[in-house]
């Protein structure tokens, strides 16, 4: 228990490893709310402006466009008929306005200098217009007798879909990944006590594990106190930085924060695990040790999405096994199944792999470490 | 020529670990390139990403896949992961046509399609009028029993739709390789921070600096030798990254917006240098230079649209990041992918940018022979 204490105070001494337990995810998911904390991708339907040249204009299309609602309340759109075609024009190739209605000998123009979702919306709904006058154009040469008939049941519009909720939140903002990602990372972080502890107890990696290693307590005991210690220390952090974003940054997570917990002390576990598995595994300073950890955690964070959230999809689907074998993919995977789908199961499958793995990185370690003795560093 | 020589060695004996970074990073780099998205180069509706699944299975639900075949775009996903694509939008309507549609429909009972998509958004609007359109027509067409065929003939009428012109000048698409080059920015703002840092360091260690501050070349000399042969080093690493590009996108990238660009480019990578020597000054230690490194180079990419676009951020949150130069890079960028023409009236915007970065390239550099000659007095 001694042991177990000391180092606690050993490690809250060593400021670097401190600030990237602790302080780098706090700091970087303060950027992530300042870019894009309460941002969504996803453009919501509105008002769209739509011109027609005064010039060129048809009065009957700019009623029927006047009188399309998005709901009750909202038309669909707000229809500017004062300006000529040679003044929309111009508009135009200043890039002030995305496109112009004009019409000419009987035919519909829409010109614009992009696509675009305002774009496709006009052209649809102008669209729509010429082909139902097409249509009763057509009854009324084939068939005049059914025109009454028809044109009311083209006046009595119908919806044929209805929205689902059941499944997964279709809600979800998929910019939260970037954040479940920075825990992960966080986690991946702890990967810098492994290799203190392993600088600290081989004895050909410092001269303090000289001293240590000539000590009788038993090796194994003093990785188990180790890495307990780092444990302590570093879910403290990630419990930090957890309340910190759901509660001062209100990121969105699942309500369960229990379970959220539980991931952050799998996903610290994980890496100082994984930390101390590639320390006994790279031989060298302990500085290029943790210059090769840090870039690595930093590359399996960002296979897990936090850099570009679109990677995470990508590798998801198309070399699957690596979001299985990579610790960071599988916390942000875990914490995005309880965000999305609520799902239990999901969420425990990713949680036990993880476990498995960490295991493995410790039997690793601990295969590297065991039989290591020096009779002279 | 001994700094010069120096410098290189220093480089030399970590050539292993950066080698590592900068094989992960072109390799990060590969990857997101892969996960972007080509466009196209003429006028386009845009089409909602749609994942169908047919319960029903009739003639009637055959047709309303065969007319959606022109105006949406299906995905062929499994059921299963369904859920998965539509969270990362790799579709935005999940539609499932409920086992009995047909009959119902046509007995004019209630009935509809089932979607999941996020609500009130201009996907979901505009897949439910796509539907409707079809719907309603063949409902008229039914109720009057206008013709035998009608899915032929509703297509027939389909046709008709309004035309659509563009300016001559407009919509030449560079959008894959202007996304590439504002990942650059943060590739090389890590890159360097780390790697540079890391050779920096290595001079600063009080017993160097004070065998260097005996011998005869001055203080300054040496800062300003140190930061050539960065900027050499930085240099060289951009064109890794410029070349990776012209190999990704040898189609598109032969245009004379590539070359603005790359000089905007090589602008932003000498001010990154100046502004990490800057750091180097203020601090001593490996991992304090190291860890700003990397909260400033992935934190400022966040904020200043490096990642997601500058339109769809908080105008407050801009005007901090005007700071940093990536603001300034990637705003150039912007602005290079979008213009059509090109003399100094058009570019003027991207000239001021481009002085921005040059005027804070300067004051870095006075910073930090500012502060590295007071340290040395301290000394003293």
């Amino acid at each position: 228990m001694r042991i177990y204490f000391t180092r606690l105070k050993c490690l809250l001494r060593d400021k670097g490893n401190l600030f990237w337990a602790i302080i780098f995810p706090i700091c970087l998911g303060t950027f992530f709310y300042l870019g894009f904390g309460r941002l969504t991708m996803d453009s919501m339907i509105d008002t769209v402006d739509a011109y027609v040249a005064s010039d060129y204009t048809l009065d009957i299309l700019v009623k029927e466009m006047q009188e399309v609602k998005i709901n009750n309340d909202k038309p669909l759109f707000n229809v500017d008929v004062s300006k000529s075609k040679d003044e929309l024009e111009q508009l135009l190739l200043d890039n002030k306005i995305k496109g112009y209605i004009y019409i000419e000998n009987d035919e519909i123009v829409y010109r614009v200098n992009s696509s675009g979702l305002e774009q496709t919306i006009t052209k649809s709904f102008l669209d729509q217009y010429l082909q139902i006058t097409t249509l009763i154009i057509k009854v009324n040469t084939t068939n005049p007798d059914k025109l009454l008939d028809v044109l009311t049941d083209l006046g009595n519009q119908q919806s044929y879909v209805k929205e689902i909720l059941a499944g997964s939140n279709p809600k979800a903002n998929r910019l939260n990944i970037y954040f479940y990602a920075l825990i992960a990372m966080a986690c991946m972080y702890g990967s810098f006590w492994g290799v203190g502890l392993v600088r600290d107890i081989e004895a050909d990696n410092s001269p303090l594990a000289a001293r240590v290693n000539i000590t009788p307590t038993h090796k194994f005991k003093l990785i188990i106190m180790y890495f307990l210690a780092a444990l302590t220390l570093h879910f403290f952090g990630n419990v930090v930085l957890v309340l910190y974003l759901k509660y001062l940054l209100q990121v969105e997570f699942s309500n369960n924060l229990a379970l959220i917990i539980l991931t952050s002390f799998v996903g610290t576990i994980g890496g100082i695990t994984f930390g101390s598995f590639i320390a006994v595994l790279v031989t060298g300073s302990p500085e290029k040790k943790e210059g090769i950890v840090n870039v690595i955690s930093l590359f399996l964070s960002f296979l897990s999405g936090l850099m570009v959230l679109e990677v995470k999809y990508f590798i998801d689907h198309n070399i699957p096994i690596l979001g299985y074998i990579n610790p960071a993919s599988l916390l942000t995977d875990s914490l995005y199944s309880l965000y999305y789908y609520n799902s239990i199961s999901r969420y425990f499958t990713r949680l036990a792999i993880l476990a498995v793995l960490s295991i493995v990185f410790i039997i690793g370690t601990y295969i590297k470490m065991r039989g290591n003795r020096y009779d002279s560093v | 020529m001994i700094v010069f020589k120096l410098y290189w060695k220093i480089i030399k004996k970590n050539a292993f670990v950066f080698v590592v970074y900068l094989g992960i990073f072109l390799l990060v780099t590969i990857l997101t390139a892969q996960s972007l998205t080509r466009n196209n180069t003429k006028y386009e509706d845009i089409k909602v990403r749609v994942a169908l699944y047919d319960e029903d299975n009739t003639s009637l639900t055959k047709n309303i896949k065969d007319y959606l075949y022109d105006y949406v775009v299906f995905k062929d996903i499994d059921r299963n992961k369904v859920d998965d694509a539509f969270f990362y939008r790799e579709v935005e309507v999940i539609a499932i046509i409920p086992p009995g549609f047909t009959d119902k429909f046509l007995n004019n009972e209630e009935v509809s399609i089932n979607i999941k998509v996020l609500p009130e958004s201009t996907k979901a609007f505009t897949f439910e009028q796509i539907i409707n359109k079809y719907l309603n027509l063949v409902r008229v067409y039914q109720n009057n029993n206008l013709v035998s065929d009608y899915h032929s003939e509703i297509k027939e009428i389909l046709k008709q739709e309004a035309s659509v012109t563009l300016p001559e000048t407009t919509l030449e698409n560079y959008t894959i390789v202007h996304f590439f080059y504002n990942y650059v920015a943060y590739v090389v703002f890590a890159l360097i921070s780390t790697i540079m840092g890391s050779i920096m360091v290595t001079l600063k260690s009080t017993d160097i600096r004070r065998r260097n501050n005996i011998g005869r070349l001055s203080n300054r000399k040496l800062n300003l030798v140190l930061l050539l042969c960065n900027t050499l080093f930085g240099v060289g690493l951009l064109s890794v990254l410029i070349l990776l590009s012209f190999i990704l996108y040898k189609d598109s990238i032969f245009n004379i917006k590539t070359l603005y660009i790359i000089i905007n480019c090589l602008i932003y990578t000498i001010t990154i240098i100046s502004l990490t020597y800057f750091i180097i000054s203020l601090f001593e230690s490996r991992q304090t230079v190291g860890a700003i490194g990397n909260v400033l180079s992935l934190g400022s990419a966040f904020i200043t649209g490096v990642f997601i676009p500058q339109e769809f951020m908080n105008k407050g949150i801009l005007k901090l990041a005007q700071f940093f130069p990536n603001f300034w890079y990637i705003k150039v960028n912007y602005y290079i992918a979008e213009v059509t023409k090109f003399n100094f009236r058009v570019l003027q915007p991207a000239f001021e940018a481009f002085l921005v970065q040059i005027i804070m390239t300067v004051v870095f550099i006075i910073l930090s022979l500012v502060i590295s000659k007071r340290k040395q007095l301290a000394e003293l």
